[in-house]
Formats: C-alpha cells, sequence, structure tokens
C-alpha cells in the first residue's frame, strides 16, 4: 500500500447523508406542490362561504323593488340588518354590506351587518346607513357594475389579514342599482391550511426517520457491524494466521453470511496450506541437517584430499562427491612398516543409503586386511557376509592394492572395477580379469594381479565418475583420453611422475572437458608412485661436522624458499644432532623427496627407540635451556607433520614440511 | 661462522657472521671464555647473523648466565627472533 491515505468516511454515516438528502427534496417537493393545493383550496372555500352569503342575502332581500323602501324604512333597515347579520352568523360571513355606487365611484351603504356583534356596533357607527366611503373600488366591484350579474370575487389583504369578498348585483330593469358584498376572513381557513400542510410535512419527515432509522439498524445489524469484524478479522488473520476467526450465527443466510462463509472457509484452508508447508519445510530442513551430518562424518572418513609422502611411496588421492553424499569412497592406510594399502570404491546408487553400504564396504576391507587376512580372502568374506543380507541388493566394485614399500611388489585385487592405469614410461590399463563386484553373487571371484614396479612408477586408481564425465552434448571423456592426458603430463613433467602434480593436471582436464556440463557422478582418483628410498638413501657419517653441511646443502638444493630453507635445515640438525649425540647410532641416512607443494625428509637410524613425536618434553626454566631437549621442541613446532615408526630395529621418522613459507 | 670482538673500556661487543649451528657454537662458547676478566657487559651484534640451531641459543644462554645477565642483543634478523621467541628466552634478553 502506498500513496496518499484516503479520507475514510463509513458507509453508515455516508447512507445517512444519503437519506437525509432525499428527505430534504421530498420536503421541497412537498412544500412547494402541496402548498399551492392546500392554498388554493382555502381559496376556493373562502369563495365559496362569501358568495353563498352575498347570494343567502340577495334572496332574503326579494325583489330588487322593495330596496327603495330601505332608503325609508328604518324599520325594514333593522330587519334587513338581523336577517344580514344571522346570515353572517350562520354561514361564518364576517360582514355583509348593501350599498350603491355614484358617479364618483364613491360607496353610500344602506345595510351592514358583522357576525361580530362588537363588529357589528363598531361598523353601524363607520359605514351604516347614509355613510360615504370614498375609498378606491376593487376591481370585482368595477367589473360588477360593468355588467357581471353573476358576481365577482375580490381577495385582498388588509391590516386584519387576508379577506375574501364576494360582490352581487342588485338589477332592475337590466340596471345595477345596488350592490350586496360578502367579506369573509380568510386567516382562519389559512391558517387550517397551513397547519394541514405542516401536518403533512411532518408527516413525510415522521415518516422518512422512521424509514432511515430502521433501515440504518437493519444495515448496522446485518451489513456494517459483520462487515467491519470480518475486516478486523481478516486484518488480525493477515498479521497471525493463528488468531480466531469467530463465526456469527445468524438464522437466515444473505450475501453478508456468503461472503463471511467464504472467508471462513479461505481461512481454513490457509491454515492447512501453512500447516502443511511447515511441516514440509521442517521434515526438509531435517532431511538436509541429517545429509549434512552424512556428508561430515563421510568427510571425516573419505578426505577431500590425501597425501602420502617420505615412506617409500608418495599417494595422492582426492574425491568431488557429485550430490551432498557421494557414493564413491578412497581409503589409504599403513599396515605395517613396509606395507600401504589403497582402496578406492563405488557403491551402486547414491544419497545416504549408498553412502552407509560405503561405510560398511570401507570399514569391512580395513578391518579384514589390517586383521591379517590376504586382498582375496578379505574379498570373499566380505562378499559373502554382504551377500548373506543385502535388502537393498546393493553392490560396490572394489579395487585395493597392497604396496610393499620395501620390494616396490604391488599385489591388486580387482572387484569389478574400472582397470587401473599403470603409471610407467609406457603408460598403459593393467591387464588383468576385472572379477566381479562386491554384494552380487555370494561365490563371486575378483581378479588378482601382483606386478613389481621400479622407482619412480605408480598406479592410478580411478571411478567412472572420471572417464564417464561428460560435456554438454553427451560426450564422455572415455579411457583413451585418460590415458593421453597422463601420457603428455609425464613427457611434460621430464619423464617423472608426481602423484598430486598428476591428479590435478588429470583434474583440470577433466573439467576442462566438461565445461558447464554439471557433475552427475562421484569423481575419485587416487595416484600412487613407488619410490624405491634404498635408491636414494643418503648414508650420514656420525660426524657433525662433515654431515651437516650435506643434509644444508641436500635442502638449499631442494628448496627455493631460503627463509623455509633455513626452517627444515634448523629441523634437520635437531633430530640428526640427536641422533649422534643420545641414540648410540652406528648407522644414519637420510632420503629428501618433494613435490610443488610438500616435501619429506626422513631418517633413518639403528640406534635405541626413540621416538620424538611422542616423547614428553618437560618444560624447562631459562637457567637449565643450555642443557638439551630443546631441540625436539623446535623440530616439532617447525615441522607440518611427523611420522615415527622402529621398523627391523630401525627409527624411521619422517618430517613433512610445506615448500613455501606459509603467510 | 665468524666471530669479530671488539673492546670499549669494560663493554665487549661479539660480532657474530653466518651459521651458528651445532659446529659453530663452540667457538662461541671460546670466545666467552676468552673475554678479559674486567668485562662488565657484554653486546652479541647478531646483524649478520644468518641462522642460529638450539646449540646456538644455548651458547647465548650460557653467556647470559657468564655475565650475570649484562647482556645486550643487537639486531637480530626475523628468522633469528623467532626462534628467540619459540625457544622462551626472548623474554630475558634485553635487545636495542
Amino acid at each position: 500500500m502506498g500513496g496518499k491515505k484516503k479520507p475514510r468516511i463509513s458507509l453508515l454515516a455516508r447512507t445517512a447523508l444519503f437519506f437525509l438528502l432525499t428527505l430534504f427534496l421530498s420536503l421541497l417537493v412537498v412544500l412547494l406542490f402541496a402548498r399551492k393545493y392546500v392554498f388554493e383550496d382555502a381559496i376556493s372555500r373562502s369563495y365559496a362561504i362569501s358568495a353563498g352569503a352575498a347570494t343567502a342575502a340577495m334572496t332574503s332581500l326579494g325583489s330588487a323593488d322593495g330596496l327603495y323602501e330601505l332608503f325609508f324604512d328604518e324599520e325594514y333597515r333593522d330587519s334587513v340588518h338581523k336577517t344580514f347579520q344571522f346570515i353572517c352568523k350562520k354561514t361564518a360571513t364576517d360582514i355583509i354590506y348593501l350599498y350603491t355606487v355614484d358617479e364618483d365611484q364613491r360607496r353610500h351603504y344602506i345595510v351592514t351587518a358583522a357576525k361580530d356583534d362588537e363588529i357589528d356596533a363598531i361598523i353601524q357607527d363607520t359605514i351604516s346607513f347614509d355613510m360615504v366611503d370614498d375609498e378606491e373600488l376593487y376591481p370585482a366591484e368595477v367589473r360588477v357594475l360593468e355588467g357581471r350579474s353573476d358576481g365577482e370575487h375580490e381577495f385582498y389583504h388588509t391590516d386584519s389579514g387576508y379577506m375574501c369578498m364576494f360582490v352581487r348585483p342588485v338589477i332592475s330593469d337590466g340596471k345595477v342599482i345596488a350592490l350586496i358584498g360578502a367579506s369573509y376572513d380568510a386567516d382562519d381557513i389559512i391558517d387550517e391550511s397551513k397547519k394541514n400542510l405542516y401536518f403533512i410535512a411532518g408527516l413525510v419527515i415522521l415518516v422518512f426517520s422512521i424509514a432511515l432509522i430502521s433501515s440504518l439498524i437493519l444495515m448496522r445489524k446485518s451489513i456494517f457491524v459483520p462487515v467491519r469484524s470480518l475486516s478486523k478479522s481478516m486484518r488480525s488473520f493477515t498479521k497471525n494466521i493463528d488468531s480466531p476467526v469467530p463465526k456469527r450465527k445468524t438464522n437466515f443466510s444473505d450475501e453478508i453470511t456468503d461472503m463471511e462463509s467464504s472467508f471462513y472457509e479461505m481461512t481454513e484452508n490457509m491454515r492447512e496450506y501453512v500447516d502443511e508447508i511447515k511441516t514440509l519445510t521442517s521434515d526438509k530442513v531435517q532431511v538436509e541437517t541429517q545429509l549434512d551430518v552424512a556428508r561430515r562424518i563421510q568427510s571425516g572418513l573419505i578426505p577431500m584430499e590425501h597425501f602420502v609422502l617420505g615412506d617409500g611411496c608418495e599417494i595422492y588421492g582426492i574425491e568431488k562427491p557429485a550430490r551432498a553424499v557421494g557414493g564413491d569412497f578412497y581409503d589409504i592406510f599403513r599396515l605395517d612398516s613396509d606395507r600401504i594399502c589403497v582402496v578406492v570404491g563405488d557403491i551402486s546408487g547414491k544419497g545416504v543409503s549408498a553412502a552407509m553400504f560405503m561405510v560398511m564396504v570401507k570399514t569391512g576391507i580395513r578391518e579384514n586386511i589390517k586383521g591379517g587376512r590376504s586382498l582375496a580372502e578379505t574379498f570373499s568374506s566380505l562378499n559373502r557376509e554382504i551377500c548373506f543380507s543385502n535388502p537393498e541388493t546393493m553392490f560396490a566394485t572394489v579395487a585395493a592394492i597392497i604396496l610393499d614399500t620395501k620390494t616396490g611388489v604391488i599385489k591388486y585385487l580387482n572387484g569389478g572395477h574400472e582397470l587401473p592405469l599403470l603409471l610407467s614410461k609406457d603408460t598403459e590399463y593393467l591387464e588383468l580379469d576385472a572379477g566381479c563386484a562386491l554384494g552380487l553373487f555370494d561365490d563371486a571371484n575378483a581378479g588378482e594381479k601382483e606386478i613389481r614396479l621400479s622407482d619412480g612408477e605408480g598406479l592410478l586408481i580411478f571411478t567412472d565418475g572420471v572417464t564417464e564425465a561428460n560435456d554438454a552434448e553427451k560426450n564422455q571423456f572415455g579411457k583413451d583420453r585418460l590415458r593421453e592426458r597422463v601420457r603428455d603430463y609425464y613427457s611434460g613433467y621430464g619423464n617423472r611422475y608426481e602423484s598430486e602434480g598428476l591428479i590435478k593436471d588429470l583434474m583440470s582436464g577433466v573439467s576442462g572437458f566438461c565445461k558447464d556440463a554439471e557433475q552427475f557422478d562421484d569423481i575419485t582418483c587416487v595416484a600412487l608412485i613407488y619410490r624405491d628410498n634404498e635408491k636414494e638413501r643418503r648414508r650420514l657419517t656420525m660426524d657433525l661436522a662433515s654431515s651437516l653441511p650435506v643434509l644444508r646443502d641436500t635442502i638449499f638444493g631442494g628448496i627455493d624458499d631460503e627463509e623455509r630453507a633455513k626452517t627444515i635445515i634448523l629441523v634437520c640438525e635437531e633430530i640428526f644432532t640427536n641422533i649422534v649425540n643420545y641414540s648410540g647410532a652406528k648407522n644414519v641416512s637420510f632420503y629428501f623427496e618433494r613435490t610443488e607443494k610438500l616435501c619429506a625428509v626422513t631418517f633413518f637410524d639403528d640406534g635405541v627407540p626413540f621416538d620424538p613425536v611422542t616423547v614428553n618434553l618437560r618444560d624447562k626454566a631459562f637457567e637449565e635451556l643450555d642443557t638439551g631437549g630443546m631441540g625436539i621442541r623446535l623440530a616439532r613446532m617447525n615441522t607440518k607433520e611427523m611420522v615415527y615408526n622402529r621398523i627391523d630395529n630401525t627409527n624411521q621418522l619422517v618430517l613433512r614440511f610445506e615448500t613455501e613459507t606459509q603467510p | 661462522m665468524t666471530i669479530e670482538k671488539t673492546i670499549d673500556g669494560t663493554e665487549a661487543t661479539l660480532a657474530i657472521e653466518g651459521w651458528l649451528d651445532t659446529n659453530a657454537a663452540p667457538e662461541l662458547l671460546k670466545a666467552l671464555d676468552e673475554l678479559e676478566s674486567d668485562t662488565e657487559s657484554l653486546v652479541l651484534d647478531l646483524k649478520k647473523l644468518e641462522y642460529i640451531s638450539s646449540s646456538g641459543v644455548r651458547g647465548i644462554v650460557s653467556a647470559y648466565k657468564k655475565m650475570n645477565g649484562a647482556i645486550k642483543v643487537r639486531g637480530a634478523a626475523p628468522g633469528i627472533m623467532s626462534i628467540f621467541k619459540a625457544t622462551g628466552i626472548d623474554k630475558k634478553l634485553s635487545f636495542e
């Protein structure tokens, strides 16, 4: 809502205003027309009265000839006066007068009589016999004198009010010899008419008022109040959907009750919808939370990235789930001092159930192999176990290898998985029986192979998410493109494989191929490169003066960042000095290797077992600092990762560092 | 590593240049032994020190003890300072 606020005029007030306007107009009409009618009626009634009186007076006189006698006979005049007075009283006429008009238009009164005795007494003194009145003649009198024999009306106004006069001629031998007038005071009758008029007007007002009030009451009850409470309900409903909407009880239905019940129905429906949406949303939130938990658990189980370096091999693995929870997995773990195990798997299906199945497969393989079973035993035992109870008929393709870092021998097991790429100078896919996926048949077998890797060779194990990654036109990345990419990497990198660099190059190749196409399957990739550190190990004499420069030169030769190199040299010096001073070792050798981001220095010594990773270092006071122990502390502080193993009476300590100073 | 000694009255200055590692630490201890008996305060000029290991740190602690704390450190590079801090001796030393 915006703009200017409109002025508020209630419907009730508008209706009342409309009624009052109608009333005013009706009154105007009544007063205009009724007034005319009522006054005309009053006038004609006055005329009738005065005409009646004049005619009666005329008749009482008998013939016109008798008129002359009145001039002489006073008695006769008295009797006529009495008759006239009688007529006045009977007809309610105020005055009757008999008179003549001379040439000068003056009235000569003969007999006059008034209805009222007091007035009669007054007029006997003013306009009685022989008295002359030179007041101007009324038009009616003039017309009668000019020959209107049946009489004329005159309505005039005097000081005492409206008067109605009727004049008749007294005719003898065709000549007007005298006039008889009767005057009637019309005020009474006009007053009466006025009263009637006012009565009618009052009646109109009364009827209108009753109509107005009763219709307003009715409208208020059946329209305004319900509409107002409806709009109030609507407003509170929009503010709070749970606010109650009262239902009005009515005896009959009309347009308003129709509207009310529609609104009531609408609120019910809306509440239902909102409840439904709330439930749906909370369900969705719950599912998403669960997925999030699953994802976190899974990412704890399967790192997005994992890197092993300095143990006679380097291994780099990544996993890119297509959805929140992926069905792919990989696992890298050390079996003992010589052997490292790598497992890659792909679970049929996706989502939470696939993830749970994945956890079962992954832990099953790890526990079996760690428990001493061979790869083949592990496969068949786990396969039987899964086939025994697999209500969702899920299955998993798996590839598992065990590398002996002493010999470079790899045991490879394939359970229906994509065959790995052998990272050698020829770069070809490994040839072996693909075997059967875990969980399909309880008597299934996996393909097995044993190969021996030379220094710098390795295996690339991947899931079909890599080869089946497609571009917008649904072209797949494919095995050939994968092999060519790896070959290009090998030749472009000085005929050398490096696990992290290889996989990152491959991934950028895949994403460059797919461009904007959505990833629909999990992508998992692990590269394992065998590093014959026996071959590259360098012996150090137990003489610090000659050995420390060897360490220093090796590290300066491998690390460009000078400050970083000094830190690594510091750690190596501390570790080596410790070996020389305390281990009683006769033989010490070390091995340095690096990739782009990481490097590792591995020390081997045949001294007494000593694990600098877990040894308890006592905090020393300043005065004791010159007595030793500070070196191990410095070494620990400056190493990214320190791994200690006691193998064949040899202390093996792997120190891992970043190759560049971290900001 | 080289150590250059200058004497100014009772104040001796040892300017240490290069790598003070396990191999070089005994030279520092020797230089401390060879300080004149009337030396009352010692300045360690580390402007040209490139590297120090725990043996070197121990040498500085020995110097501190020998001089009963009358020791000042001059011009340690950030890399050296971080090792002083890591070992905790920065709290005892006075730097100028």
